[in-house]
């Protein structure tokens, strides 16, 4: 059967390009918002917000490696929001939620095995900027400029601020007596299977 | 400071590679759906200038990928598994490769970083280690089993480093094409650095990263199994010459294990996950979904015999259904 002929700019480029961004994308942001909140509710939630936001704005989404910063972005605001207690249930992802919880059960990893445990208090103890600077550099492996787009502001401000994050967070280490660990066991963090 | 960031990056609770298993092929196309039908019209869209490319270079981690990955591959396993290879220190860059060995890694610096690419994929770990050590970077490259799916992703990323993908790179038994093709570091990066790929497993050897059981590509793609009766499932895998060597139940907040012939065959069947070729893993309980209030099947002794689960040392090859 021939393909029925659309218009000029038929709507399922509109779609495939959604896919293509989706599935390029879905892993790291809910990873993002994952390693952000410990209710898989809310990362069901801020996944589903930041596509349908993506969606609904396609037309700006960067065609570049820039669509994950975008999206970094637009994941960022949509879980200030929920910080913020302006929770929007999103009816888009009713058993995502459901599902997402009981595999997190089934993949539970123990937050902050042993010996990072110090670090993971130090790590909470410092102010949201400081955290959401670090994090970006330690969890979503983003450079001062990448940061710069996620957060829309300048290099120069991530580099100073960055500087300051990463001074205030080992003065927290040091004050809790807790530095580098020595040993790095290369998989106990994330053993994998099921 | 590197040492810092290093240390943050230690305390994620989640990887993306975590993520991305725990988000099943299913649960995200239906999510996707509902994105897009949430919209009466597709928004507009520039006319695509996209034009695929198929990348010739590059890794394929993936074992299918291999061929196009140039010869060098011969020469490398030929240099036999015990002293590595000499390094060319000329190998910095992806063009010439004058060879008398080849490198398993090429070294390109980008300004403030370097990129490293994964010539051979199959090379002994040490080698990588060593073509780091090398440059001057502590840097652990691994490749540990995966199942099918995501043979070819990275599982797990320590450090300030980096994977690089490539859209076209390969293909992916999951459907996408977006392969990691090496790494990329900081340049002078002092710290300890790893990153762990996944390959394709070996006969008989258990995954160690796992996508959804009915991912594409998987062992159940396609069967519908969550909230049907055990029996059922088992048999429907028989067909596929997949078996269980063992099942995970919860009882209150504990998940427990049980082994083939200890859950019932009207038990339903939460969840599953790959366990090994032609193996997976059932996740049951006593009702269609699971209730806070789930108890031991019958047949297992609720005092002593199963233990919280862990992933066991042995694996039952021999699982057979029951009905």
């Amino acid at each position: 059967m021939p393909a029925t002929p659309k218009a000029s700019r038929p709507p399922d480029d509109g779609r495939r390009r959604f896919e293509e961004l989706y599935a390029a994308h879905r892993a790291q942001i809910l990873g993002y918002a994952l390693r952000r909140t410990a209710d898989p509710q809310d990362a069901a939630d801020i996944l589903a917000e930041t596509f349908l936001i993506a969606w609904r704005r396609l037309d700006t989404v960067p065609r570049d490696a820039e669509a994950r910063l975008w999206l970094y972005g637009v994941a960022r605001r949509v879980l200030a929001n929920h910080h913020r207690g302006a929770r929007r249930r999103s009816a888009l992802n009713l058993d995502l939620a459901g599902r997402l919880r009981s595999d997190l059960a089934a993949h539970h990893v123990p937050a902050d095995p042993g010996e990072l445990a110090p670090v993971g208090e130090a790590f909470r103890e410092l102010p949201e900027g400081d955290r959401e600077l670090l994090s970006l550099v330690g969890w979503e492996g983003l450079d001062n400029g990448e940061i710069a787009t996620v957060l829309g502001c300048s290099r120069n401000a991530v580099r100073v601020r960055l500087h300051r994050a990463r001074r205030r967070f080992a003065r927290e280490l040091e004050r809790r007596g807790a530095s580098a660990p020595q040993s790095r066991t290369l998989a106990t963090a994330h053993g994998e299977s099921a | 400071m590197n040492d810092i960031d290093n240390l943050v990056g230690r305390i994620a609770p989640v990887t993306d590679a975590r993520a991305a298993e725990l988000l099943s092929e299913d649960a995200a196309a239906e999510l996707a759906d509902r994105i897009v039908a949430s919209t009466a019209e597709a928004p507009q869209v520039a006319p695509p200038a996209r034009s695929r490319r198929r990348l010739t270079i590059g890794l394929p981690l993936l074992a299918t990928g291999l061929a196009g990955a140039t010869a060098v591959t011969a020469l490398v396993f030929s240099s036999g598994g015990g002293s590595p290879a000499p390094v060319p220190s000329t190998a910095s860059t992806s063009h010439a490769p004058k060879v008398k060995l080849a490198a398993a890694l090429t070294f390109t610096r980008k300004g403030d970083h370097i990129d490293v690419r994964i010539r051979d994929p199959y090379a002994d770990p040490k080698r990588y280690k060593e073509e780091f050590a090398k440059r001057g970077l502590d840097v652990d490259l691994s490749m540990v089993p995966g199942s099918p799916s995501i043979v070819g992703t990275v599982v797990m990323i320590e450090g300030d480093i980096t994977p690089i993908n490539e859209k076209g790179a390969c293909e992916v038994a999951s459907g996408g094409d977006d392969c990691p093709v090496g790494v990329r570091i900081p340049a002078g990066y002092k710290e300890h650095a790893a990153v762990a790929f996944a390959r394709a497993a070996r006969r008989g050897e258990q995954y160690t990263s796992t996508a959804q059981a009915d991912a594409r590509g998987e062992a159940m793609h396609g069967m519908v199994y969550r909230r049907q009766r055990v029996a059922k499932v088992l048999a429907a895998l028989a067909k596929r010459h997949v078996t269980v060597p063992e099942y995970r139940y919860m009882v209150g907040n504990q998940s427990m294990t049980a082994h083939p012939g200890q859950i019932p065959g009207n038990w339903y069947v939460h969840d599953a996950s790959p366990w090994a070729a032609g193996q997976v893993l059932l996740f049951v309980g006593p009702h269609p979904t699971e209730q806070p209030g789930d108890s031991a099947p019958p047949n297992v002794n609720p005092g002593a015999p199963v233990t919280p689960s862990s992933p066991p040392a042995t694996v039952t090859p021999s699982a057979t259904p029951t009905s």
